[in-house]
């Protein structure tokens, strides 16, 4: 009887162990493995930070002046081209030929005095 | 013999009993601390171990000397870390210190080979050879191959935007503390461990700032001035935009500018005699205080003597002035009559009330004191009615006149972006029937004035002239002159204050030789709020004037109405 009961604790005693000490090492892979992603995420976010740095650096508004004025054919914006987006009207959804007293903005030559309607309000 | 079963009886089987229940209870005990030891040692081979993994922490983690990021109100970037090699030497490992030395020399110019010799020779087994590398700097070092040499990662505060913000942003030694500017000011804030990680935002737009200092360098340039300085105000919210001075310097290599005085923050720590402009604050306190009403005026045909000194016109119209025609036309005569008759004591509390007898509160380390009379008697009364005798600095000015031209609140200065929800403190310096008058007053000068050169197509620009002479050698010099412009846009309803000044200027062939704020100054203004209005978020108007304006033109004299 307590032979048995010596075998059976000496089996459980293996088991268990064998049991614990998987566990163990499992749990010490997954550290590692946390680890090594902290350290690589450390890397990213420094590299991400060295990339931000180098975009405010090359979209700096000088260097994009010089460059413009140099490549780019842009001219000064105009206030006669300065409007609002309420002017525009709101976009029919049928098919609908709008009514003829609605008129579209058009181009001006004197900030936001329409030319067409009063051509004498162009001094 | 034949087997005798034994038969304990009595005592005798009592004592094995007892010794067999022993063992029992025995054994369970034991049964029971191996269970509890058991349990102990699957609770210890789950735990974490004893060793801490602390040293993987992670590339930037392990360095002292990070700070948290600056950027503007956008999000650009303008002050960040980023990890630099540091070269140092084991000079005992150093073979041949003197062809080191030679080689070392030629990618660090600023370094000599005698120190690179002695310092390779030193019997120490450490030392600095240069600290934050640039990475063509590391790598041309490595491609060496020199033994005893190592690398050691720091980290560098680096400065995208290079000129742009230099003054503002300050720099950090070299062991990354904050010596001036914001980063200087605010070097708690910036090192907290807490808010390392979220970034400082600035009240700045760096495009406005680009604009207002490109436009600033122009002029400068132009007109061959020492230097310049620039601000733009949110009225409402005191927040600042763009403040530059110029000449200005890479902030990237800072610590060398910072200390010679041709670099001085002139926005915030020169402090300057401003001239006309401070007629405005004259003008709003006559008003406010009531001792003089738009329609009157005094005469200003003949100079007038206070304490042995003479006061002049500069555009002397030698006849009655009205008080708009006073302000429009800048005279000086008129402004001390108006400024006796409201005394000393009046004008004190009045610019106190306006800030401009302390130092104003801000995040940078240079901030300039106020000079003005330690005596407040009938002569210092009239020279500070039109800004001689006092000395503010460029914040201080365009706080004031912001507060005199918004709707009478005092809003202090602030770099840093206020969040949507907090609440804007003002204190009320002047009543809104003034500061309406005041606005209107400043648009008639940019209408009808000395400042026409800043009126700025559909943004219905205000503000005021000043020309100072500046003192040399004890004396006013007609050769030495601050030059500025203060402007507010729109003036029917400000949102904006835009201040330019020349330190200096000189006349040039397009401005007929005059130097003057109406002729220098307020150009830089106009084109400024022509190219940054719509970043502002300013829409153009067809406005032509302030709603007072029509009321201010029946008090100017009839040869003056176009």
């Amino acid at each position: 009887m307590s032979q048995k009961l010596t075998a059976i604790a000496v089996f459980l005693l293996l088991i268990v162990s064998f049991g614990l000490y998987q566990i163990k090492y499992q749990v010490e892979g997954q550290r590692e493995r946390l680890n090594t992603l902290s350290v690589e995420q450390e890397k990213e976010i420094a590299a991400i930070g060295v990339l931000k740095s180098e975009w405010a650096y090359l979209t700096r508004p000088q260097r994009l002046q010089t460059l413009t004025e140099r490549f780019l054919p842009l001219s000064k914006i105009e206030l006669s081209q300065i409007g609002d987006v309420e002017a525009l009207g709101l976009r029919r959804l049928d098919n609908v030929t709008p009514p003829a007293e609605v008129t579209p903005p058009l181009p001006r030559d004197r900030p936001l005095q329409v030319t067409s309607a009063n051509p004498e309000a162009a001094p | 013999m034949s087997e005798q079963t034994i038969r304990l009886d009595g005592t005798a089987k009592r004592a094995i009993e007892f010794s067999r229940n022993r063992l029992y209870v025995t054994s369970l005990v034991f049964g029971v601390c191996f269970l509890v030891m058991a349990g102990r040692v699957v609770d210890l081979g789950l735990s974490s171990g004893g060793a801490k993994n602390g040293a993987s922490a992670g590339a930037i983690e392990a360095f002292d000397g990070r700070r948290a990021n600056i950027v503007d109100r956008n999000g650009i970037v303008l002050a960040t870390d980023l990890v630099a090699a540091s070269l140092y030497a084991n000079p005992r490992k150093v073979l041949d210190p003197a062809v080191a030395a030679k080689k070392l020399a030629a990618i660090f110019p600023d370094l000599s080979r005698g120190y690179l010799e002695a310092a390779l020779s030193d019997p120490t087994p450490f030392v600095w050879i240069k600290r934050k590398l640039t990475p063509g700097q590391q790598d041309a070092v490595n491609r060496l191959g020199i033994p005893g040499l190592g690398f050691e990662d720091e980290i560098k505060r680096v400065y995208p935007q290079q000129h742009l913000l230099a003054h503002v942003l300050g720099f950090v030694d070299i062991d990354n503390r904050g010596r001036a500017g914001v980063e200087g000011r605010l070097d708690t804030r910036l090192t907290d461990p807490a808010m390392i990680d979220s970034p400082l935002v600035l009240s700045i737009d760096s495009r406005v700032q680009h604009v207002l200092r490109d436009e600033l360098n122009q002029a400068m340039k132009k007109h061959s001035a020492l230097g310049a300085a620039g601000l733009i105000l949110d009225v409402q919210s005191g927040e600042v935009v763009a403040m530059t001075s110029l000449p200005d310097f890479n902030a990237n290599h800072a610590a060398a500018a910072m200390k010679d005085p041709r670099f001085v923050n002139r926005a915030t720590y020169g402090v300057y005699e401003m001239g006309s402009t401070f007629k405005t604050f004259t003008v709003a306190m006559a008003l406010e205080e009531g001792t003089v009403a738009l329609k009157d005026g005094y005469d200003a045909t003949n100079p007038i003597r206070v304490a042995r000194h003479t006061i002049n016109d500069d555009h002397a119209k030698a006849r009655w002035l009205s008080v708009p025609e006073i302000y429009m036309y800048s005279s000086n005569i008129a402004t001390a009559k108006m400024a006796l008759d409201a005394g000393p004591e009046l004008q004190q509390s009045f610019l106190k009330r306006l800030h401009l007898l302390e130092a104003p509160e801000i995040e940078l380390l240079e901030i300039g004191t106020p000079h003005y009379p330690e005596k407040w008697r009938k002569i210092n009364l009239v020279t500070v009615a039109y800004g001689h005798g006092i000395a503010v600095s460029a914040l201080q000015l365009a706080s004031a006149v912001a507060a005199v031209s918004n709707d009478g609140l005092y809003r202090p200065a602030t770099l840093v972006a206020r969040s949507p929800d907090q609440p804007v403190i003002g204190e009320r310096v002047i009543s809104e029937a003034t500061s309406r008058k005041v606005q209107a007053l400043m648009r008639l000068v940019v209408e009808r004035g000395t400042g026409r050169g800043a009126d700025a197509e559909g943004y219905l620009v205000g503000g005021k002239t000043g020309t100072a002479e500046k003192i040399e050698n004890g004396r006013y010099s007609k050769k030495a002159l601050l030059s500025s412009f203060v402007g507010m846009f729109p003036s029917d309803n400000p949102r904006y204050i835009v201040f330019a000044m020349l330190d200096e200027p000189k006349g040039t062939a397009d401005t007929y030789g005059f130097a003057s704020g109406g002729w220098v100054a307020a150009p830089v203004v106009k084109r400024t709020v022509l190219r940054a209005a719509p970043m502002l978020g300013v829409k153009p108007s067809d406005a032509k004037s302030h709603p007072m304006t029509e009321e201010l033109l029946k008090l100017l004299r009839p040869e003056v109405r176009s």
